[in-house]
């Protein structure tokens, strides 16, 4: 039996490194705040809303965009279980990782073990996405590719995080967005590069799956979600700047 | 718009002012610099202009309120036609006095211009009984200070620092005029006390977002930016470096910058939640170094 082959839409793919960079710079708006909360319920407000707009939406809707663009002729659908599964697992991953890269002072401890945890969890919901898949074929991956997408996830991770909480202006926020969505995208197309899929027999499973274009509605609403947050937090960021007293 | 007193007060001192200009053409140059004395202002009392192998040169006296006198410089030192600038004040008693009586009589502090243009380093040979050379006004204004004056008025502070914010990062100029208004054995109080509240807002303002920094961090980090949108700055092994402070060369002595000494220490300690560190300034133009390097320590 032949191989299935991805060919990849390359607008979609740009598509996918957009909303990577969008839900990045969205999260890094919400993380860089955390160190100034004045109290743990702001702290963990910024936590959570951090967590979930880079989990959420630099890697769940990125990935599944991505996943989009990759046209196979064979159908395939996606598991609701285990699709939302890995949504938790990015926004949880990353939720901790920012947690332990806001504390405190900074420290190049701080920032590596914030690093592998968001670098882990980028990884964890890209394999869970691609445990979701439904189709008439089996995944199988090449070890040594899928080792070296989790370090890219995990070295692009620690330096977007370096970027967003050492840095000070223009490259704090812009800088650390595009290369955490260098993380995300260069994890992403390094780990479907890994994977293989062999055709099988059976295809049943493909009929209770979630459809592409439901697929594509719920990356819309996450996008344009991850879009006004942006809008606010500009917006309350620059009232807050102007009434600070001397 | 810039004045010449520090909180713009309504009530002026008069002034008079010799200057001299540089210019290529005679040709209508009285009637253009005339136009902007008299916008300022001012009124124009004698001039006298002759040709040299520099050009054309304009001497000139014009007499008005000292809350103008910085505009006038700016309009003149800056007009298309004028090649070189220098200056020289002295105070004239008011036409009418607003709170009974002439002022007192006082040396004027000498405006450092922008550096477009050139310093009043030198100028011709004075005029006027009351005009004496540079040097002497910088001896006469020495022996004043000596003597006991009363503290600083810190409520014009308050008034002060929102019109920084306001103006913020085109502070330098009314800097040095508070420099010029506080009795020298204040300097380093107030100024400090100025630059610590003008750091620790711009901290709040621009730098609060991200982590706490450790201290080399936070002077590579937070401190370097922040004075960069001021003056020109770098950071070497020895600390940070200025490379024209605006209280250098004000006829002070010894180390001047205590404006960014303070600024410095209002921007790290605001970031730190340990112990505050220390800026202290090692070298300062004004005392014959290359550059005014400040040093943090813990």
């Amino acid at each position: 039996m032949n191989a299935i082959h991805c060919h990849h839409n390359t607008f979609l793919v740009l598509l996918s490194y957009l909303v990577s960079v969008l839900g990045s710079y969205t999260a890094l708006q919400l993380a860089i705040g955390i160190p100034t909360a004045k109290n743990a319920s702001e702290r963990w407000q910024a936590l959570i809303g951090s967590g979930a707009a880079v989990g959420g939406g630099g890697i769940w809707a990125m990935h599944f965009i991505a996943m989009l663009a990759c046209q196979m002729n064979v159908p395939v659908t996606y598991d609701l279980p285990l699709t939302a599964a890995s949504a938790v697992i990015g926004i949880a991953a990353c939720t901790l990782g920012l947690a332990v890269a806001s504390s405190g002072v900074f420290s190049w401890g701080k920032l590596v073990l914030a690093g592998v945890l968001m670098g882990l969890g980028v990884a964890g919901m890209h394999y869970t996405g691609m445990a979701a898949m439904l189709m008439p074929a089996q995944t199988v991956y090449d070890q040594n590719i899928v080792a070296l997408s989790v370090v890219i996830a995990i070295v692009a991770s620690i330096a977007a995080l370096w970027l967003a909480f050492n840095l000070r202006g223009w490259m704090q926020l812009l800088g650390a967005a595009l290369v955490m969505g260098v993380a995300v995208c260069g994890m992403h197309y390094t780990a479907m590069a890994a994977a293989g899929f062999v055709p099988t027999a059976d295809a049943t499973a493909v009929a209770q799956g979630l459809r592409g274009e439901s697929l594509g509605i719920t990356i819309f609403i996450v996008a344009s979600v991850l879009l006004f947050g942006t809008l606010i937090v500009t917006m309350m960021r620059q009232q807050q700047r102007t009434e600070i007293q001397i | 718009m810039l004045k010449g007193d520090i909180l713009n007060e309504p009530y002026s001192r008069y002034v008079e002012l010799q200057i001299r200009v540089v210019a290529d053409q005679k040709e209508s140059l009285l009637f253009e610099l005339g136009q902007i004395v008299m916008a300022c202002g001012f009124s124009l009392v004698r001039q006298r202009m002759a040709e040299s192998n520099e050009g054309v040169s304009l001497n000139f006296a014009v007499r008005g309120p000292e809350t103008s006198m910085l505009e006038l410089e700016d309009r003149i030192a800056t007009h298309r036609r004028v090649r070189s600038y220098e200056s020289m004040m002295h105070e004239v008693a008011a036409p009418a006095p607003p709170r009974g009586g002439a002022p007192m009589p006082r040396v004027a502090p000498q405006y450092t211009p922008a550096p477009s243009y050139a310093p009043p380093a030198a100028y011709p040979a004075p005029q006027a009984p009351q005009e004496m050379p540079l040097n002497g006004r910088a001896a006469e204004f020495g022996n004043r200070m000596a003597a006991p004056r009363p503290s600083y008025d810190r409520s014009r502070l308050e008034i002060l620092l929102p019109k920084l914010a306001a103006d913020y990062p085109q502070i330098l100029p009314r800097l040095v005029l508070l420099e010029q208004e506080i009795p020298p054995a204040e300097h380093d109080s107030v100024l400090r006390y100025v630059g610590n509240r003008v750091g620790t807002w711009v901290y709040k303002r621009d730098f609060a977002l991200g982590a706490r920094l450790g201290l080399h961090d936070a002077v590579r980090h937070i401190a370097l930016p922040a004075v960069r949108q001021l003056l020109p700055a770098d950071i070497e092994d020895d600390g940070l470096r200025l490379k024209a402070s605006p209280f250098c060369g004000n006829g002070q002595h010894g180390r001047t910058c205590h404006f960014f000494s303070g600024f410095f220490e209002g921007l790290i300690n605001t970031s730190r939640a340990d112990a505050p560190a220390r800026v202290e300034e090692t070298h300062c133009r004004n005392s014959g170094a290359s550059y005014c390097v400040f040093t943090f320590s813990e």
